[in-house]
């Protein structure tokens, strides 16, 4: 087979267009507490994409986005308030960032170097991200300081600066765009791992590690550095979360915020970054709706969401409609060619 | 005669109270077809394993172009050059054909190479007419020979080929047999284990009987055939 110079475009691709041009204008049309909404929205679609990269690619299966999420909003929100300059707060963001990695990468090195079986990795990172939670809940006490900060126990960490560019905050429809970029960034540079060859690398893993072994590749090595990718991509989203909402708490580490990301990816199709985006958006949506109605049976619904998936499309629900629409498109151009006189 | 490539030495494995193998001693001169034979739970697999590192050793050690690979990993041994079709076909049915030999190719050729590589191996093992599907499409022994391809794609030194032809309806096995002879037709230092005796007779050059873990008797396969102990245990009588 040889390669085409043609780029076909999947319905993926037409998604993924028009869901970031439709993102790209919203501000110019939507009031200002929509775009803060939405800018809620995407952080959160970017922890879920963390698990495109560590689940969905490399079939790490692990509850511990959460705990890199809660550690990088902790993370920042302890530098910057320690820096006490705002114009710093870009390097608290990096920092904290590089601080979720080398976290996932120390946990990751001792799960993976220690092969732990695949089976008890849900449960053990389950247990680190609730370890972690517990933790922070009990830091009540004046003596849990990090320099000048008070952990706060259950309150948390309040009055966290917003990034700020020189002496220009980044706030409202400005930050909306930063975090639009981001998780466009991520779902390019994912494209582009997805045919590099440290993808295939991640794809043969997750498919068979004592193959991918037998072929050459140090699988603990990979699954390490794809676990502490995604968890530096966790840590960003919630140095964004303590961004957007100015505080950090340890429920951002409970067990909700454990399993949510992992629902939207495996309703969205985990193997598809721009499926989880737009799953994460009409169920987030959904979700506030709900709770705005006066009615909490939003998680049930994900819940039911996530039993029917298992089931009945455990490619997701996004995804299996993409291939869906590819393989009906697929037919569609065979039958005309045949019709042309080509076949 | 070529250099030893692959010696083991005193090789042992026990699974507590069950040898599975007891202190094999071989050695596998360089291009030669050699062949394992043995009744079911003779240890011929085990063997395999330990040469690629799944199973450390109880006792002995495992020469590879005279370095002692015993304690290296799995992945290091394959980058040394040696290289396994299991028994069971282990392909990535979730992947496409030419993406399963991409990921064994990969660490191997540059990447603009990749392409022109995997057109050769896929005309190599004769799957060249099925395009590109989901490999878990595939047929038993369209899936066998992707994973020689696979296999060669690293360009080993020595393969090892646990019943290639396993599953495989008459035809199949013909191919089979001549697509081991063409490999070992090429240099590489191939050792396969096989129940097949009609299989056996077509490629083997040297054979290498086991029994309840050791070795029973080693030679051509006219001496073998000829061995009268080994057609009582194995061979049986015709």
């Amino acid at each position: 087979m040889k390669k085409t110079d043609k780029i076909r475009w999947d319905s993926s691709m037409v998604a993924t267009v028009v869901f970031f041009g439709v993102l790209s204008v919203y501000p110019l049309f939507a009031s200002g507490f929509s775009v803060l909404n939405l800018t809620s929205f995407m952080y959160q679609m970017l922890l879920a994409a963390s698990l495109v990269l560590t689940w969905g690619y490399c079939g790490l299966f692990s509850f511990a986005q959460a705990a890199f999420y809660g550690l990088g909003g902790y993370c920042y929100g302890i530098i910057a308030l320690n820096l006490q300059q705002n114009a710093l707060t870009p390097l608290a963001m990096v920092l904290s960032v590089l601080f979720g990695f080398a976290v996932a990468g120390i946990f990751g090195y001792f799960l993976f170097y220690g092969k732990v079986n695949d089976s008890f990795l849900g449960v053990i990172t389950l247990c680190f991200t609730l370890i972690g939670e517990t933790f922070l809940q009990q830091t009540a006490d004046p003596k849990w300081k990090i320099g000048k900060v008070a952990l706060n126990g259950f309150n948390g960490i309040n009055k966290i600066p917003p990034l700020t560019i020189g002496n220009y905050p980044v706030t409202g429809t400005a930050f909306y765009y930063v975090v639009l970029a981001t998780i466009l960034i991520v779902l390019v540079a994912f494209k582009v791992i997805e045919k590099h060859s440290m993808g295939y690398a991640m794809f043969a893993l997750r498919e068979n590690t004592h193959r991918s072994s037998l072929l050459g590749y140090d699988a603990s090595k990979i699954k390490t550095l794809v676990f502490a990718a995604g968890g530096g991509i966790a840590a960003l989203a919630g140095v964004y979360y303590t961004m957007w909402g100015g505080y950090i708490v340890p429920t951002s580490m409970n067990m909700t915020s454990a399993t949510v990301p992992i629902v939207l990816a495996a309703a969205g199709g985990r193997k598809n970054p721009i499926a989880v985006y737009l799953f994460a958006l009409i169920y987030l949506k959904f979700a506030q709706a709900m709770a705005a109605n006066g009615t909490q049976y939003a998680y049930v619904v994900l819940g039911a969401i996530l039993i029917l998936v298992v089931l009945l499309v455990p490619n997701g629900i996004i995804d299996t409609g993409f291939q869906a629409i590819d393989g009906f498109a697929g037919r569609l151009r065979q039958k005309g060619s045949k019709e042309g006189g080509r076949g | 005669m070529m250099d030893t490539i692959l010696e083991l030495k005193g090789l042992s494995k026990y699974f507590g109270g069950i040898r599975a193998n007891d202190n094999v001693n071989m050695k596998i001169e360089g291009g030669e077809l050699h062949c394992l034979i043995g009744p079911n739970g003779a240890g011929k697999s085990t063997i395999f394993r330990m040469i690629m590192g799944e199973y450390p050793p109880s006792k002995g050690e495992i020469i590879y172009e005279g370095q002692n690979i015993t304690k290296l990993k799995m992945w290091q041994r394959a980058y040394r050059g040696i290289s396994i079709k299991m028994q069971i076909p282990g392909v990535f049915g979730e992947l496409s054909l030419r993406d399963n030999i991409r990921i064994a190719l990969q660490n191997h050729v540059s990447s603009h190479e990749v392409e022109a590589e995997i057109d050769r191996l896929v005309d190599f093992v004769g799957i060249q007419g099925l395009g590109n599907p989901f490999v878990k499409n595939m047929s038993h022994g369209q899936q066998q020979w992707l994973e020689i391809a696979m296999a060669l794609a690293s360009r080993p030194k020595l393969l090892l080929l646990d019943e290639p032809a396993a599953g495989m309806g008459p035809e199949e096995t013909e191919f089979t047999a001549q697509l081991v002879k063409k490999i070992n037709a090429q240099g590489m230092t191939v050792i396969f284990i096989d129940h097949d005796m009609n299989f056996v007779r077509r490629i083997a050059q040297r054979v290498t009987v086991l029994h309840y873990g050791k070795i029973f008797a080693e030679g051509s396969l006219e001496e073998i055939e000829k061995n009268e102990d080994v057609i009582r245990i194995y061979l049986g009588e015709e």
